[in-house]
């Protein structure tokens, strides 16, 4: 009865009443893509780590995901590090040998994760009005474990944050930027910045 | 194809699809709808083909971006408004607001729109006042109505689209209404579990140590529901104990729920516990529960403190047995308590109530026990209090029972009319002496001549009479002590009376006329023996059997002119007026519908809920106006009663039948049926009868209401009526009856539902 003697009110004042002024929630629109969400991306990307003052660290990594929605992920990722002294390092161990003693610097051998990817932002670059590049910006977790030369298997964390753009429906290049933190949460851990670059594929 | 082609053939797939059709139907039916263009003159009801789908679907973020192109893009433009405007749309849109208990907005846009339709003159303006109207109801029953289906979505984050968020200049832009999505959270109370609740439980009992317990006892309800083990056995035996209006399960939930948790619960816990089980199962007529609660509460050890804990068990464990029909028990279990506990805050009702159980008992070979003879005056009292209720539920007096009751009664002092009945029951049992005695100061008392009723007084000549002794007759002595030629005292006029119209000598009240006339326009009793015997030929007026009672009263009625005879007239007019008239009219208005409940059954079906209501409500009228009227008779109130009863009775066996005829499949109607069954079973105009007078005259007892008794809800039908409970309880109210009304309600709003979804087939205009 209320709401009726409310509303007969703004008649009577002359106010004209309007449907459309009620409005509740957020208003979106339904962006129809022309491609679907392609389940599998595969990813090869070379990479340095940033950090190391004694080792000059390269490597290839390979990962494979499936994409649980546009903005969710899972996947696996495999690393083979490349490792050689830097001219610090050999200058140190040169000056050590001449003592008898000899230095030993661990190299980082291989890494594994599994890994979950949230993508919080996609969208669409315009290029010049002339294409359209889907872009898209992941954030990744990944749980597993590395391996130094000569040592144990450690457990390891990691996370990356990777910028992609698709040159193509199936092709695209990645960058990421990141740490692997080896045997987290103990005295010896130890975290590797990297970057990488690479090529991805959709399918 | 014409353009309303799609139209139609998209709602004839749907309705295909309602009646059994496979999913394809719907994807077919929807992507015609969806095809049908904004500036297609049918889109408007391809709108509402598809809102029905999404709503069914319950796909709510469609459903608003649906609801929010209509309204926002077709609604403001006022020169296509009379075309435009579809209530169902609208009562649709305000409904699945109501759903997520937006109910701001839904108001909103229901007044509006009546608004609007009103002043336009728009069509569909009643369609949207029921929706105003259900958006009421449905603020009765928020939980019942939420659409918890809405929440159980994905959210678009865990889905292959993509969203855009966009104002008000980019929705302008929006040509078709399939690309909207709005995001709307529902509003509605999570009735889920929550987590581990521990902080509402800390919360509730801060809240409780501060008195504020319009909100700890809500908190602890939740609790109740999320947490398990000696917590919840805890916070359950809290809420046991809670005030009833505070909290919205029932209190005997909670008390087992402590009572089966593993909680150490000391001796007077667990009898109160065990208590509030009897009480609550005693309430909603499980008897068999019922008295498991009391029988384990009649086990925890009887320590000191508990007494009254104990003595209330076993007097609402008597009531158990009593409505199992077991007076012999109860009375048993109530007289051995007497005995063994003087004293006792409910002794008075425990005597009262164990003269109900003895009338009650059956007098078979073994006979009716022996009534209790070791109690005070003032406790015999009471318990013939109880042996005479119980004596007018039998349609008896206490004189039927004089020789058990003479040996109490001689111990009782009466005065006033009380003395009289008690020299008449001494006199039943033989005991002349004493009989003679009470009469004799009965009759020396000043202060009862003018309750004396010309038919009491004859009967107290025929006291007199076996008093006497002597051989003489009433007459005699009633010529001797008060002749009637010289008769003054209304007393003694009206013992006259009494006399010569128990004898037919109408004529001698005739020729007497100047001196009972004046008594005789005072007294309808013999008024209408009078008139009855002149109508019916002189037939015999006393223990008129009710009928004929009602067929003089009847023919009085109906009286135009003087009476012949002889006979001084009356006016009609006092006749109509008194209050015995008035107590036949509403008598042969109950009366009046009887027929109606005679060989009643229901099926099951989808109006079965208006069918029964349909039947509930005259019978509630008329115990409404039974218990608003002033009764002059009891014996016309004990009539109504009776009659109320049958109807009842019939009605609660036809509500039965249906229940047991396997008709309603589902377990909650079932259990729901079976409870108003069992309400409707027990209503009662409840007819109290205190007095200890027997047969008192009906002028002089002051007028009858039926008992007033609690309220019992029963949807929207409100109706008083009890269970067959004694006088002294602690209630929880009749809260079985009264959780009905969210099912109806919301009854009422999937009906109301069903009819805004119903497909329509609808030729489209070219």
């Amino acid at each position: 009865m209320l709401l009726l003697g409310t509303a007969a009110l703004a008649a009577e004042s002359g106010k004209p009443v309007d449907l459309g002024t009620t409005e509740y929630g957020s208003v979106y629109l339904l962006e129809t893509r022309e491609e679907q969400v392609k389940p599998w991306q595969v990813g090869l990307e070379y990479g340095a780590d940033l950090n190391n003052p004694y080792l000059n660290v390269s490597g290839v990594s390979v990962s494979a995901a499936r994409q649980l929605s546009r903005h969710f992920a899972a996947g696996l990722q495999v690393s083979r590090f490349f490792a050689s002294e830097n001219a610090v390092t050999q200058a140190v161990q040169g000056a050590l040998a001449t003592d008898g003693i000899t230095q030993t610097v661990l190299r980082p051998s291989y890494s594994g994760y599994a890994t979950f990817t949230a993508i919080p932002l996609l969208g669409q670059l315009n290029l010049f009005s002339y294409a359209t590049l889907p872009f898209d910006l992941g954030l990744t977790i990944g749980a597993g474990a590395s391996r130094f030369d000569g040592d144990r298997v450690r457990p390891a964390l990691l996370w990356m944050v990777s910028p992609q753009l698709m040159v193509t429906q199936s092709f695209g290049a990645r960058v990421s930027l990141g740490q692997e933190v080896d045997s987290p949460f103990s005295g010896e851990s130890e975290a590797r910045l990297q970057a990488r670059f690479g090529a991805i594929m959709r399918f | 194809m014409p353009n309303w082609m799609p139209l139609l053939s998209a709602s004839l797939l749907i309705l295909g699809l309602t009646a059994g059709s496979p999913a394809w139907a719907e994807t077919d039916a929807y992507a015609r709808l969806e095809s049908v263009h904004p500036s297609d003159p049918g889109f408007v009801d391809a709108l509402l083909e598809l809102q029905k789908i999404h709503y069914a679907n319950q796909d709510w973020q469609k459903f608003f971006g649906y609801a929010a192109f209509y309204r926002r893009g077709y609604l403001s433009r006022s020169e296509r408004l009379s075309k435009d405007f579809n209530a169902r749309l609208i009562s649709l849109e305000v409904m699945a607001l109501v759903k997520h208990c937006a109910w701001k907005e839904a108001r909103e846009i229901a007044g509006a729109a009546v608004t609007l339709a009103r002043a336009q003159k728009l069509a569909g303006l009643q369609d949207l006042e029921e929706a105003a109207a259900h958006v009421e109801l449905a603020g009765t029953v928020p939980a019942a109505i939420a659409g918890q289906e809405a929440t159980q979505r994905p959210a678009p984050v865990f889905t292959d689209h993509v969203l855009w968020k966009i104002g008000d200049s980019a929705f302008k832009q929006v040509a078709h209404p399939r690309s909207l999505r709005v995001l709307f959270s529902s509003r509605c109370p999570s009735e889920k579990r929550g987590p581990a609740s521990s902080s509402e439980y800390a919360l509730a009992l801060s809240e409780l140590s501060r008195g504020e317990n319009a909100s700890a006892y809500p908190r602890l309800e939740k609790a109740f529901l999320a947490e398990t083990g000696e917590r919840k056995g805890r916070i359950a035996s809290l809420l046991a104990v809670a005030d009833s209006t505070m909290i919205r399960g029932p209190r005997f939930v909670y008390a087992r729920a402590a009572l089966e948790s593993k909680i150490e619960l000391s001796a007077g816990e667990r009898l109160r516990l065990w208590r509030i089980v009897g009480d609550g199962l005693f309430d909603r007529g499980d008897l068999r529960g019922a008295k498991e609660g009391y029988l384990n509460a009649m086990k925890v050890t009887p320590i000191a403190g508990l007494e009254a804990d104990h003595e209330y068990v076993r007097y609402k464990l008597g009531w158990v047995w009593m409505n199992e029909n077991q007076p012999g028990r109860a009375y048993q279990l109530w007289s051995d308590w007497i005995e063994s506990h003087p004293g006792g805050t409910l002794r008075s009702s425990f005597l009262k109530d164990m003269g109900r159980a003895w009338m009650e008992i059956s007098a078979g070979k073994s006979g009716r026990p022996k009534l209790a003879s070791s109690l005070n005056e003032e406790e015999t009292g009471i318990l013939l209090k109880g042996l005479e209720v119980g004596a007018r539920r039998q349609g008896k007096t206490l004189e039927d029972f004089a020789g058990d009751v003479a040996p109490l009664i001689e111990k009782v002092s009466m005065t006033g009319m009380e003395r009289w009945s008690k020299a008449r029951i001494l006199k039943r049992a033989g005991r002349f002496e004493l009989a003679c005695r009470e009469l004799e100061v009965f009759a020396a008392d000043a202060s009862v001549r003018d309750e004396l009723a010309p038919r009491r007084g004859g009967l107290i000549a025929e006291v007199l009479e076996s008093c006497d002794r002597s051989g003489k007759n009433t007459r005699e002595l009633l010529v001797r002590y008060m002749p009637l030629e010289q008769v003054q005292e209304r007393w003694s006029k009206r013992l006259w009376l009494g006399l010569l119209s128990e004898a037919h000598e109408w004529r001698t009240i005739w020729l007497n006329w100047n001196t009972l006339g004046e008594e005789l326009t005072r007294e309808p009793r013999l008024v209408r023996a009078l008139y009855g015997a002149t109508l019916a030929a002189f037939s015999e007026y006393s223990d008129l059997p009710l009928p004929q009672y009602f067929s003089d009263i009847k023919k009085l009625l109906d009286i135009e002119t003087p009476l012949q005879a002889g006979l001084k007239p009356v006016p009609p007019a006092e006749i109509r007026d008194h209050r015995l008239v008035s107590d036949i009219r509403r008598l042969l208005e109950m009366r009046g519908i009887e027929s109606q409940y005679e060989k009643l059954s229901f099926a099951a079906g989808p109006k079965l809920s208006k069918k029964i209501m349909a039947k509930i409500s005259p019978l509630k009228r008329q115990m409404m106006l039974a218990k608003r009227h002033e009764w002059g008779s009891k014996l016309f109130l004990g009539a109504a009663d009776r009659s109320l009863k049958k109807m009842s009775l019939n009605l609660a066996s036809a509500i039965d039948a249906l229940v047991s005829g396997n008709q309603v499949t589902d377990a909650v109607a079932r259990e729901e049926l079976t409870q108003l069954g069992g309400v409707i079973r027990t209503w009662s105009l409840g007819v109290k009868s205190d007095e200890m007078i027997v047969g008192r005259a009906p002028q002089s007892v002051p007028a009858t209401k039926a008992r007033a008794s609690r309220v019992i809800d029963v949807g929207d039908v409100e109706v008083k009526g009890e269970l067959r409970k004694p006088f002294v309880q602690v209630l929880d109210a009749d809260r079985a009856t009264r959780e009905a009304l969210p099912k109806l309600s919301t009854e009422q709003l999937k009906a109301y539902e069903a009819k805004l979804l119903r497909p329509e087939v609808k030729r489209g205009a070219n």
